[in-house]
């Protein structure tokens, strides 16, 4: 797949992930497991397990319209 | 340098009772206007007038929260934000236009907030091709704002070369937020001005302060930058010192949301605010001399 697509696919898995609402540590494990995000895989190795929870706090105050992307 | 304080304003009730008396007082040398909330719509003329009266002399700055500069998938929520840029731009006299270092978490204009994104050349293509894009429109200088949220250490130490490698091919500015600074040195355990130096501060010509809260997550504290509360002491004692490393700076504006305003004590904690922070001006005009 073309770069931006890589990148592209990465940020909607990461929303759909923080949208689903599994908890913060359970994220990052199905983003580390998703072979399609080998390119990330260190960063998202990095992602501390509070911020992520920060930041799904974030998606389910304001995403308001992700479950129809 | 000639720091100008001042004031991000909302064309909201609440708001501008809270903020009149500092526009009829004089002390308010310049203002933010946060030129993306098409869905709300302001009517009065008091707003009007002051969005009239700055942008006459130069002091009107503008501020886009939803733009989304980095998300990859965006190309249609780029042009139609663009699309009522166009129309915006063309009605109000802007010295500048910042847009916030991120990707949205929403799918709609308006939707979301910023999201931190991996230091990549795939992103920066994107952010690179956004700012130009929001360039060709805007009529005026542009520039990016530092992100509060960031996913890891790496995160901090990486967003500054980031937003200077975006800033560069449209010689754009850096809004710089202290508070969101404040948020990073306390949830990372970084020093306020390491942070800072590790963004191109002589591309700042904007300084946010702001308010905010604690909340806990997994068992840390953290600092979150909700734009309620008082201003912290630390972010105003590091103003003087983070400023006079800005050669270019020159607004310091209060930001706090509209919706924050609950009672008339809220109201004279930011008056009272305000007024730190023009202390703090004062303090790197006297520095400077």
């Amino acid at each position: 797949m073309p770069q931006h697509d890589a990148l592209a696919h990465f940020q909607s898995r990461l929303l759909e992930e923080l949208w689903a609402g599994r908890g913060a540590e359970q994220t990052r494990a199905a983003l580390l497991a998703d072979g399609s995000l080998a390119p990330f895989h260190a960063y998202i190795a990095g992602m501390e397990i509070e911020m992520l929870d920060v930041a799904a706090d974030l998606v389910r105050k304001w995403g308001v319209g992700i479950e129809n992307p | 340098m000639t720091l100008l304080s001042g004031l991000s304003i909302f064309g909201d009730a609440r708001y501008r009772d809270a903020a009149r008396p500092l526009f009829d007082s004089g002390d308010v040398e310049a203002i933010e206007w946060t030129n993306d909330q098409w869905r709300i719509s302001y009517d009065d003329a008091e707003t009007s007038a002051w969005l009239k009266t700055y942008g006459a002399q130069g002091r009107l700055i503008a501020h886009g929260l939803d733009y989304p500069v980095l998300d990859a998938g965006a190309d249609n929520l780029r042009a139609k934000w663009l699309s009522h840029l166009a129309k915006d731009v063309a009605q109000k006299r802007y010295c500048g236009l910042s847009v916030h270092f991120g990707f949205s978490t929403g799918w709609e204009i308006g939707e979301g907030a910023p999201l931190p994104v991996p230091y990549c050349t795939e992103a920066l293509e994107v952010g690179i091709r956004a700012m130009k894009q929001l360039q060709d429109v805007a009529k005026c200088r542009v520039g990016l704002e530092n992100l509060a949220l960031a996913f890891s250490k790496q995160d901090v130490a990486d967003q500054g070369r980031f937003i200077a490698e975006l800033l560069e091919p449209v010689d754009g500015y850096l809004l710089l937020d202290l508070h969101n600074i404040y948020c990073q040195s306390e949830n990372f355990g970084i020093p306020m001005i390491e942070i800072a130096k590790s963004y191109p501060l002589h591309r700042v010509l904007e300084l946010h302060v702001a308010g905010g809260s604690w909340s806990d997550h997994g068992g840390k504290h953290i600092r979150r930058d909700t734009h309620d509360g008082r201003v912290p002491d630390e972010v105003l004692d590091a103003l003087p010192a983070i400023a006079a490393l800005c050669p270019n700076a020159r607004f310091a504006l209060l930001e706090k949301l509209p919706q924050s305003f609950t009672s008339s004590e809220d109201d004279e904690i930011f008056r009272d605010d305000f007024y730190r922070l023009k202390n703090a001006v004062k303090e790197v005009a006297r520095a400077a001399a």
